[in-house]
């Protein structure tokens, strides 16, 4: 490998035959795609026979770092753990903070395939050029903070580690991989773990990583990188509060969904506010190689349970939370604490509970159908007992395990309820209030994710633009742009918060070009995202997919929230020829071959 | 004499102070083989975080311990250097004294130096839980 940054080489784990082996890494591979999402959208592309059962021996997960992943370029000490997702079908890649990443990295490995499936539960240790398996017999059945405990314990506390919990072992399909408290959780990676019979991994290195240029020319390039965020304004409410300090504006902006999406602004939010959150941390702590520094350790309690974890995140107070008609913190947190160590998405519980709690309002829910429990909407109580019941996959929450669009499905009657696109729940931005997010929610290639393009940024925070929030004009070319300017964010890998952070895209060309050597513009910046949508929208409609999976639930353009002045509604379809275009993707929403030539797929 | 001092209640893991150094003495980022590491109490996820670098100020126990001058004391810059080609791998001091690390790769011993006077971890410490004390 001529490039800086790589480690040149894949780990390659067979579960079924238990043969470790290693894969080189493509040159072209590197040059086209970058890392991270890029890796895994060509690897699951190329790899994958269609129409696998995601929970079958058939389906792969790929851990993949970016060039940038523990090389001192700012925040990017994120991995990506990709599946065709168990929840959606679709291709797939989630990703965690943290440790993990650059230590896989020092290890010597750009990232780890893993194929087949396991006869018994196994755990994976990799000890630099060392890699093997485990019997796993005494983790199973126990949460990811206890695991990675006890792997801390027997293997040595240096070691970095990831753990499923219950709720991947049972294989919820939601169900996540979980370092110490950063979640790789979208789209259900941890029930593919669990059918694999792969409980953890841990990783040790002792070797590190080389970048391109001599370190008396890198520090100072790198350092300038980490100065615009260190005085950039946004900076210190990312350190004091977290995420968490949006929720109370967008909220007062009438962008925060409300009981499952009924209304987009919840009457008091006072309760959840983070200055309430800010009350229980003790200290903070961020990611490797990160200056933002949002994270911090908390202490709390809920009815005699004392409990310490890492301050919940926004998406998470918010679908455990507004999302259910509810302001109470500490059990919020407590939910958020349970998925964490049931090993659960946070965000598809929250949905999966909302959904729940709009039936029970609606009549087409009893407690003769819940196991007893009351899913009214508002009621805390209800949350401690969904979640333990979805991790175990115990009575109700073994339809609630489905997430929202398949319990209904399974149910028999209320999808139009599910608020969901291709299966993942939508996030804590309202549609109707930013049309960019709706547009971004409904063409996502793994579904409603607030993050493959956060138009909020030039709709509202006027970081990246000046866009009307609630016209859809000139909505199609911004979200493909940013879809597309995102994706390297997520190949590099680098953090979202970066986007707020003054890291400009002319910045992102330069954090690729730096630790690699290649000479990466703006312009190679969108191409290279182009090409990286574009394969995952290959293997979606490979899959089946089409323009009748781009949509959003009715619920948008049939009604407007009651606490909006304005009404507004909120129908993608009159724009998605116009976004098809700008893609280059036919009216049925098939890439064109011209495009795939273009971009060398 | 001068030494860098570790105010744990400030240090939020970020590795920062590590990783430069690392690149700084070996043109790699491998935060285990620096001259200052950080890590937790083993026995916590959520644990005390704790630092080890050369405080400059006790014993010499690494000195002392080498049976090949391979490790000597600079008075003139209060600190200890390495000489390479004199080192036999004997791993003395790295159990005479915590605070010396070791690269796996170049088998180097690897004790701060100060950067010769502009320590490259604490301008780069984003929370101020490094500083630079008792600098003439």
């Amino acid at each position: 490998m001529r490039y800086g940054g790589y480690t040149g080489k894949f780990l390659t784990v067979d579960l079924t035959t238990g043969a470790i082996g290693e894969l080189p890494l493509d040159e072209s591979l590197a040059e086209k795609y970058v890392g991270g999402r890029g890796f895994i959208a060509k690897l699951l592309y190329s790899r994958l026979p269609r129409h696998i059962d995601p929970l079958g021996p058939e389906n792969e997960i790929i851990f993949a770092t970016g060039p940038a992943t523990g090389t001192m370029i700012p925040t990017a000490s994120r991995i990506a753990v990709g599946v065709k997702s168990p929840l959606t079908g679709t291709i797939s890649a989630s990703y965690m903070g943290g440790h993990f990443g650059p230590e896989l990295k020092y290890a010597g490995w750009d990232g780890i395939i893993v194929t087949g499936v396991s006869a018994k539960p196994v755990y994976l240790v990799v000890d630099g050029s060392q890699a093997e398996l485990r019997d796993a017999g005494h983790l199973w059945g126990k949460d990811t903070e206890d695991t990675q405990a006890i792997l801390r314990r027997e293997l040595g506390a240096d070691f970095r580690t990831g753990a499923i919990g219950p709720a991947g072992e049972n294989q919820v399909l939601y169900a996540n991989f979980m370092h110490l408290q950063h979640a790789a959780g979208r789209g259900g990676p941890g029930a593919v773990f669990g059918a694999k019979r792969l409980k953890a991994v841990a990783v040790r290195g002792h070797g590190g990583v080389t970048v391109a240029s001599p370190a008396a020319e890198y520090i100072p390039a790198c350092k300038e990188l980490y100065d615009i965020i260190m005085e950039n304004p946004v900076r210190p409410a990312f350190r004091w509060a977290g995420t968490t300090g949006m929720l109370p504006v967008v909220n007062e902006a009438v962008g925060l969904p409300y009981m499952n999406h009924q209304d987009d602004k919840a009457p008091d939010v006072s309760a959840i506010h983070n200055e309430e959150i800010a009350k229980f941390v003790q200290r903070y702590e961020s990611c490797n190689g990160c200056n933002v520094i949002c994270g911090s350790v908390v202490e709390f309690e809920r009815q005699g349970r004392a409990y310490r974890t890492e301050r919940i995140e926004h998406e998470s107070v918010w679908a455990l939370g507004p999302n259910c008609g509810l302001v109470d913190l500490p059990a919020i947190m407590e939910a958020g604490l349970l998925c964490d160590r049931l090993g659960i998405d946070t965000m598809t519980a929250g949905g999966a509970i909302s959904w729940a709690m709009e039936m029970t309002q609606r009549g087409e829910l009893t407690k003769g159908d819940t196991d007893g429990l009351d899913f009214s909407f508002g009621n805390a109580d209800v949350l401690r007992e969904a979640v333990l019941k979805i991790g175990a996959r115990d009575g109700f929450g073994d339809l609630l395990a489905l997430g929202s669009r398949g319990a209904a499905r399974a149910l028999g009657r209320g999808e139009q309820y599910a608020m969901q696109v291709k299966g993942l729940e939508l996030s804590a931005y309202a549609p109707r209030g930013f049309t960019g997010m709706g547009l971004s929610f409904a063409t996502t290639g793994r579904g409603a994710d607030h993050n493959k393009a956060f138009t909020v940024a030039a709709e509202f925070l006027g970081v990246l633009g000046d866009y009307d929030r609630y016209s859809l004009e000139g909505k199609p070319a911004l979200v493909k742009r940013m879809q597309d300017s995102t994706a390297i964010i997520d190949s590099l890998i680098m953090c979202m918060f970066t986007v707020d952070l003054g890291i400009s895209v002319e910045l992102y060309a330069r954090c690729a070009s730096l630790p690699t050597g290649m000479d990466i513009t703006a312009e190679d910046v969108y191409t290279i995202g182009e090409r990286i949508n574009t394969v995952e929208r290959l293997f979606n409609i490979e899959e089946g997919f089409s323009r009748a999976d781009d949509v959003l639930p009715s619920r948008f353009a049939n009604e407007a929230a009651p606490s909006d002045p304005g009404a507004h509604t909120l129908d993608v379809t009159a724009v998605m020829d116009e976004y098809y275009t700008e893609r280059g993707w036919d009216e049925a929403g098939v890439p064109r071959p011209e495009l795939v030539e273009r971009l060398g797929v | 004499m001068s030494y860098i001092a570790f105010h744990k209640e400030h240090c939020v893991y970020c590795e920062l102070c590590s990783s430069v150094c690392s690149l700084s003495k070996l043109e790699r980022v491998q935060p285990r083989g620096a001259c200052i590491t950080v890590d937790r109490d083993p026995a916590d996820a959520f644990g005390e975080l704790r630092c080890s670098v050369c405080d400059m100020t006790h014993d010499r126990a690494c000195v002392a311990a080498c049976p090949e001058q391979a490790l000597v004391w600079d008075e003139k810059a209060g600190v200890v250097r390495f000489v390479a080609e004199l080192c036999t791998m004997c791993a003395s001091c790295l159990e005479a004294c915590p605070n010396v690390h070791l690269d796996a790769v170049t088998e180097r011993i690897m004790i701060c130096d100060l950067c010769e006077g502009d320590p490259l971890c604490v301008k780069w410490c984003p929370e101020g839980a490094l500083t630079w004390e008792g600098r003439s």
